[in-house]
């Protein structure tokens, strides 16, 4: 299988003093990938969504994604990378001055110039199974916290990443809900395409990731399999 | 004492250049966005321009009209006194359309609109939303600052016609009141006194303003910063600046064209 991303000693380092940083990482993952990552510091593995994610810059190695190197000079280099990117973290925001309809609309009315408000399918059935689709029309500021990622979730998985990006889908799916997930992640494993998800959930990590990695004192371990998988 | 004085003014200097730059980068990067975006997104920029130019122009309206013919009047109510009734439509297109129309126009955009853009687009950069735009494939400047540059531009133009024309209404009141000169002799006095230049000169320098408006309040907004709590010094700064601005651009305007 050809890979999706691949990064070449890639090392990124927050701005701020919150004191978080990846050294020398090397990590492939191909498509059709379910990579879990499992860290005792959970802002190491934040921040390497965000690498991944290309909202933090690295001063040293390479991130190639498709087998493009990409150019981390301007972003706007960046923008065609990112909108093939679903990031759904802690830090996600909902455009605060739009309805949520209109969240899950933006990027066919930007590309299309069209104001439809038919919401493609996959994104629908999620805002139907997590039970929102009655909230489409109301601000972002007018949800609780949990309706709030999940709307999140349905933006970035409106626009059918190639790469998934996922924090911590136990904190804000639930349990009886998950089944949901677990069907969007057999699909993005059945087209080839690759997700890298942070959990603890060891139920949800058995049923879905074929590969797992460490992240130890800002450094990636390749970790062991799940011994079985549904 | 000397050194540290001498590398404080140097290091103040150099980071006033730099902001400078900084502002001018921006400048462009707003610019190629406007005039190389591409197709994508138009529906959306039109659609925000027009939202714009309705809370920065028509929504001003309601103060603009009384400030416009409270300031014509006092402005000819003074220079009735001072000139002896002699040349007041030359003073009022003097004072009024050339310097204190597009000024004072700037100044109640600034107070309205300049602080909704700071904190509207800084508010954004805060919660991360415009992080958000960009992992849609999104350009944010493109979204954010191009309508605001047109909107704003647009309503300040419109603003400054409003202005002007109120003003000298204002100031025709009071000449129809207080002065033994008739009405449309005053008029008739503006309408010779203005000419090409100063309507050019009054459009330039509304342009002129709407930019450096823009600029400074999305670059202040898209800057990084992490609490909330320094929404109210970046609004402050933004409006501040822009007054500064403001005022030295209508001096470089009025110089380049009457001296």
């Amino acid at each position: 299988m050809s890979d999706l991303i691949k990064l070449n000693k890639y090392s990124i380092k927050s701005d701020d003093n919150g004191g978080e940083a990846l050294y020398d990482v090397n990590f492939t993952l191909r498509k059709g990938d379910i990579c879990v990552v499992r860290t005792d510091s959970l802002d190491n593995a934040h921040f390497l969504l965000r690498g991944l994610a290309t909202l933090e810059y690295p001063f040293e190695g390479s991130y190639l994604f498709k087998g493009s190197k990409l150019d981390f000079s301007d972003y706007r280099n960046l923008l065609h990378v990112k909108s093939k990117i679903g990031y759904v973290a802690s830090d996600v925001a909902l455009i605060s001055n739009m309805t949520v309809r209109e969240n899950l609309l933006l990027t066919k009315k930007y590309y299309e110039s069209t104001f439809t408000t038919h919401i493609v399918d996959k994104a629908m059935r999620m805002c139907q199974a997590f039970e929102i689709d009655d909230k489409l029309d109301v601000h972002p500021c007018d949800l609780n916290p949990l309706h709030y990622q999940i709307a999140s979730a349905a933006v970035a998985v409106s626009t059918e990443p190639e790469l998934l990006l996922l924090e911590r889908p136990e904190d804000f799916i639930p349990h009886s809900k998950m089944v949901y997930l677990n069907e969007l992640l057999d699909e993005i494993r059945d087209q080839g395409r690759g997700a890298v998800i942070l959990s603890y959930d060891r139920e949800f990590i058995r049923m879905n990731a074929n590969r797992i990695i460490t992240i130890a004192e800002g450094r990636i371990i390749e970790g062991s399999l799940p011994s079985t998988r549904v | 004492m000397i050194d540290y004085i001498s590398g404080s003014v140097g290091r103040k200097a150099y980071s006033a250049v730099n902001y400078i730059l900084n502002l001018c980068a921006f400048s462009y990067r707003i610019l190629k966005a406007l005039f190389r975006g591409g197709e994508n997104g138009r529906a959306i920029i039109r659609r925000a321009i027009i939202d714009q130019i309705y809370y920065t122009a028509v929504q001003a309206l309601q103060i603009m009209i009384p400030i416009s013919l409270l300031v014509g009047s006092i402005m000819i109510l003074q220079f009735a006194k001072i000139t002896g009734q002699y040349d007041l439509g030359k003073t009022a297109v003097l004072i009024i359309v050339r310097e204190s129309g597009p000024i004072i126009t700037a100044f109640v955009v600034i107070l309205r609109s300049a602080t909704a853009v700071t904190v509207e687009t800084s508010y954004m950069n805060i919660r991360n939303e415009i992080e958000s735009i960009e992992m849609l494939g999104i350009d944010p400047v493109r979204i954010i600052c191009v309508p605001r540059l047109i909107g704003i531009t647009s309503a300040i133009v419109c603003l400054f016609i409003v202005f002007d024309l109120l003003s000298i209404i204002g100031g025709a009141v009071i000449v129809w009141s207080i002065t033994n000169v008739p009405v449309e002799v005053f008029l008739g006095q503006v309408g010779k006194a203005i000419t090409v230049i100063d309507i050019l000169v009054g459009i330039i320098k509304a342009l002129a303003y709407g930019f450096i408006i823009t600029v400074v309040c999305t670059y202040h907004g898209f800057v990084e910063k992490s609490r909330i709590t320094q929404l109210a010094e970046t609004v402050s700064r933004a409006s501040i600046e822009c007054f500064f601005y403001c005022i030295v651009i209508d001096i470089i305007v009025s110089a380049v064209f009457y001296l």
